[in-house]
């Protein structure tokens, strides 16, 4: 199937997530369009604000020359702060009016997969960066360090952990030999979803490095299976990988246990024995050995599960506690 | 059995294949029921010929007819399930006080109607004849017992081979009859059939596409049928107001009026009749970046509201009575903390779980005092659908300006009926501007009163130098717990003077007909329209009466003691329960009130009157004209 096509199978699995990104840009964007608008309309007289903003029910029920100075009706933004907030709002506007392109990006030849990603959230985090310079603009505060300008810019690493719940998924073409997944690790926070279109020859099993408990992750050629990633609220990952590699999903709401969670739908039985570009023969046969290892335990898990009649072998306290303090601890990309 | 009864069989005054020599007769206004089984989809079926009715330029107001039991045993009067619509040349406000028309499913359905009178003495009875011959004796004699009942009115009674003939289309008529008298009622009405059609196909746009092909074809089957044998008609000329509308019931008034408002999250727990507000809001607010959220239960929802609220979205939460007696105890909270707050109560009927899927004002004076404590708190009443819409903007700007609770009085009545209203020009002021974040000054406190409005800076956590302990105990300006003995009375003064200087913004209601008189009729909420309906008959009787409705219940209206002076009576009108004045051991001094009406006589001093009722119902015009009629004082006819 040609490439085009499996980005716009891609992107249409990931379109409520995309949805609702826009959404969210669109309710932003209108957000500050008020702000603008408030400030025009007080500028002429701050009760004919208060009117738009009380709307029709107040019409002829409260008296708005009484209530404007109760309420203080009466700040109007200054020139630099007004021209700093119009440029967050046409920024706004130029995403929300964007294609589904900002949802995508390439990975030239030989390029790095995570500074692919990295700058192509950066572009559409923008949104992000637009929302908080009208907060700078409107209090006056600066931006913190490492924002050079958040119109431009806005990349993963400055969002909040709000912005991360959520964040705006993202179309990655990619060629097999550049697809180092385990680079992307660090990125899988909050609600961000990833979806790699692999072309080429590609390693078996790339992405079997990402699978933690929290984290969807889906090697596939059915496009259809996607739709597991956009279902799962948390991070996650997939790959539309060529024929012959490895199949499987790590579907965290599946349950508890690895089990529950890992379904190997394909493992390949002849191991690589040839490099890929920069990705070692050694490297490929790892992982692919990592993900035969995870496939024998499920086994191993559903044999228990059988003998036994119950699930997970059941955690102690300590156990919990531990699983607990590691939650806490946060060490997603260390 | 054989008893003499007013049947006919399918009307043949017109002839035979009429329209030719088809009898039509002129409205103003008509209002026609659709009755049945519930699942019988005689509401769909009302609520699509509403909707049609509206996009044809008619007035329309539409209630539901609802059993109090979800899935009550068939054929049982007590569970008649439908929908009355009242379509007007002019526009509708209420929704009448008996039908002209009546499609009836079965003969035990159409039985509920008439006990409760809600049938016209001449009512054109449409009923299904399947059940007059059906192979169970006794619902045979049902049938005849019912037209026996029935006979003591004038009805002309038409019986429709409904089953025989949606048989032709479809192997469970059940499903699929309504569609079929859809078609019949189109005949009837002179409804453009492209335009039902297109209203079926968005009715049931998630279905394949062969159920809307299903449904059309029943709708000209119906037609058509109508059209062979059914010499008569009527004819409601559309209004004439070329303005763009739009057609919706309370509860998606107040969903869209959230979603306008610029609302960011809605909390909830399921509650009838308040539940479908998040129905329409789980397909619309997500796409405008809001978040709806079903807690746990109703006091989960107020929790989670105040969080958002206080972390500086703007929250709301949505409940019905019962819920509300729940949230009882956040409500304070959110007072006490002065966190801003929009609570929308859809009222039924009370107390405890009552009656779920009926009508009544009963929440008032909960809404106004059902705290613990002293905790003054906004109440407003919108009385009409399209104030269902803009009183959420209003409320959500009150209730950040003043950092209070804003509680928006809506009923079951304006929960469930359907009126076309003028397309709301959306405002981007409506939605309010990103919260101050700013730092907060040197030594500034979050409850630094003014002293004379008892207004403070609210703090948003994260604003620099803002940090500070939030609690519901009693606390000093800088948010510290205190028991001091002046700190109570202090901050017990500021919260209740926001109340009083927002009363000092708010202007005096206006009267409705003559500025004085003998009688003055006083109402709030979903009554407006059957009160003036009312008042204007009763004027043109010659009764020296006037109407005002109030919006604003707490704080008040100001003004209103001066209005009162200049009538010589004053009455409310209201859907809660006050004690018959001649009942057994009522007295003036023991009788109690209707709840506007304890409300203004503690307020103005003035010997206030009542008229109530508590039937399931909204108000009837004309029982509140024979009530006006009554209490009419010595010498009322002018």
């Amino acid at each position: 199937m040609p490439s085009e096509d499996r980005i716009a199978q891609a992107l249409e699995a990931i379109s409520d997530t995309k949805d609702f990104f826009v959404s969210s840009v669109a309710m932003s964007a209108e957000e500050v369009r008020g702000v603008l608008e408030r400030e025009r309309g007080v500028n002429e007289n701050p009760q004919v604000r208060l009117a738009h903003e009380l709307g029709p029910f107040a019409a002829g029920r409260i008296d708005l020359e009484r209530l404007a100075p109760v309420i203080g009706v009466n700040e109007t933004l200054g020139e630099e702060t007004r021209r700093k907030i119009q440029s967050a709002f046409e920024a706004l506007m130029d995403l929300k009016k964007a294609g589904d392109e900002i949802f995508t990006a390439k990975v030239p030849l030989d390029g790095y997969l995570r500074g692919t990603v990295f700058a192509a959230l950066g572009r559409v985090g923008v949104a992000f960066g637009a929302a908080r310079s009208v907060e700078w603009a409107l209090h006056d505060i600066a931006p913190p360090e490492g924002v050079e300008d958040a119109l431009e810019r806005f990349p993963p690493n400055l969002w909040n952990r709000a912005e991360r719940g959520c964040s705006p998924p993202i179309v990655i073409e990619v060629e097999g030999q550049d697809l180092r997944a385990a680079s992307l690790g660090e990125l899988l926070e909050g609600s961000q979803k990833i979806v790699l279109v692999v072309n080429g020859p590609a390693a078996p099993a790339p992405l079997v490095r990402l699978i933690t408990p929290g984290v969807t992750v889906i090697q596939t050629d059915d496009p259809t299976q996607l739709s597991a990633l956009a279902a799962s609220p948390g991070p996650g990952v997939a790959a539309l990988m060529p024929e012959g590699a490895a199949k499987f999903t790590h579907v965290p709401g599946e349950g508890k246990g690895l089990n529950e969670r890992l379904n190997v739908e394909y493992l390949p039985e002849k191991e690589p024995k040839r490099a890929l570009g920069a990705i070692s023969a050694f490297q490929q046969v790892e992982e692919l050995r990592q993900l035969a290892s995870m496939t024998a335990s499920v086994e191993a898990m559903a044999t228990m599960e059988v003998e036994s009649g119950s699930g997970a072998p059941p955690m102690d306290e300590a156990g919990q506690l531990a699983s607990w303090l590691i939650h806490q601890a946060n060490f997603t990309g260390v | 059995m054989e008893t003499k009864l007013p049947i006919v069989g399918a009307d043949a005054s017109g002839g035979k294949g009429s329209p030719k020599g088809r009898q039509i007769t002129q409205a103003k206004m008509s209002t026609v029921e659709i009755v049945s089984d519930p699942g019988e989809g005689a509401q769909k079926c009302a609520q699509i010929f509403g909707a049609i009715s509206a996009k044809m330029g008619n007035g329309v107001w539409t209630v539901e007819i609802i059993p109090a039991e979800i899935q009550p045993p068939p054929r049982l009067p007590a569970g008649a399930s439908g929908n009355r619509i009242r379509i007007g040349s002019v526009p509708v406000t209420n929704w009448g006080d008996r039908s002209k028309v009546v499609v009836a499913l079965n003969d035990q359905v159409l039985l509920a109607r008439h006990r409760l009178d809600a049938l016209e003495d001449d009512a054109i009875v449409l009923i299904e004849n399947m059940w007059k011959d059906h192979t169970d004796e006794d619902i045979r004699q049902q049938w005849v017992d019912a037209m026996e009942e029935v006979s003591d009115r004038n009805y002309r009674i038409i019986e429709i081979p409904m089953e025989e003939e949606c048989l032709k289309i479809v192997d469970n008529p059940r499903r699929g009859k309504n569609m079929w008298v859809l078609g019949l009622l189109c005949y009837l009405y002179d409804r453009d059939l492209e335009l039902a059609a297109a209203q079926i196909a968005d009715t049931f746009r998630k279905k394949a596409q062969e159920i809307t092909d299903r449904n059309v074809e029943l709708l000209n089957a119906g037609f058509s049928w109508a059209a062979e044998n059914l010499g008569f008609g009527f004819e409601v000329r559309p209004i004439g107001d070329d303005r763009p509308h739009v057609v919706m019931n309370g509860n998606e008034a107040l969903a869209m009026g959230a979603v306008a408002s610029g609302m960011d999250l809605a909390a909830m727990y399921p509650i009838t009749p308040a539940t479908s507000v998040s129905h329409h809001l789980g397909e619309e607010f997500l796409k405008f970046g809001g978040l709806l959220h079903q807690a746990e239960d109703e006091i989960a929802a107020a929790g989670v509201a105040i969080g958002a609220s206080w972390s500086g979205k703007c929250a709301f939460t949505i409940t019905s009575g019962p819920g509300l007696a729940l949230k009882t105890e956040f409500i304070g909270l959110a007072i006490m903390t002065e966190i801003p707050l929009v609570v929308v109560d859809v009222q039924r009927g009370g107390p405890s779980t009552g009656l779920p899927t009926k009508v009544e004002q009963s929440d008032l004076l909960a809404a106004l005092y059902g705290q613990p404590g002293d905790a003054p708190r906004v109440v407003i009443a919108p009385a009409t659908i399209e104030e269902c819409f803009y009183s959420m903007i209003t409320a959500r700007k009150i209730a950040e300006a003043f950092r209070t609770v804003v509680m928006v009085l809506s009923d079951a009545n304006l929960a469930t009926g359907v009126s076309p209203f003028p397309r709301p020009e959306l405002d981007p002021s409506w939605v309010a501007a990103p919260p101050d974040l700013s730092p907060i000054p040197e030594g500034l406190r979050p409850y630094d009163w003014d002293p004379q409005t008892g207004l403070s800076r609210r703090f948003i956590p994260g604003s620099p130098g803002g940090m500070h302990t939030l609690t519901g105990l009693a606390h000093d300006e800088g948010s510290k717990v205190a028991y001091d003995s002046e700190i109570n009375q202090r901050a017990s003064a500021m919260r209740s003077r926001k109340l009083a200087v927002f009363q000092s913004t708010l202007k005096p209601p206006s009267v409705n007909g003559p500025e004085e008189g003998d009688m003055l009729v006083v109402g709030w909420g979903s009554t407006k329209g059957a009160i003036e309906e009312a008042v204007e008959e009763a004027r043109e009787e010659g009764l020296s009466v006037s109407n005002l409705h109030l919006t604003f219940l707490s704080p008040l209206e100001p003004g209103l003691k001066e209005i009162f002076s200049r009538f010589k009576k004053v009455v409310t009108i209201e859907i809660n329960y006050s004690d018959e004045p001649d009942d057994p051991y009522i007295t003036p001094e023991n009788r109690r009130l209707g709840q506007l009406a304890w409300l203004l006589r503690a307020h103005i001093l003035v010997d206030v009157d009542c008229w109530t009722r508590v039937l399931g119902e909204p108000l009837r015009p004309g029982a509140i004209l024979n009530a006006i009629r009554e209490k009419m004082p010595e010498g009322g006819v002018s």
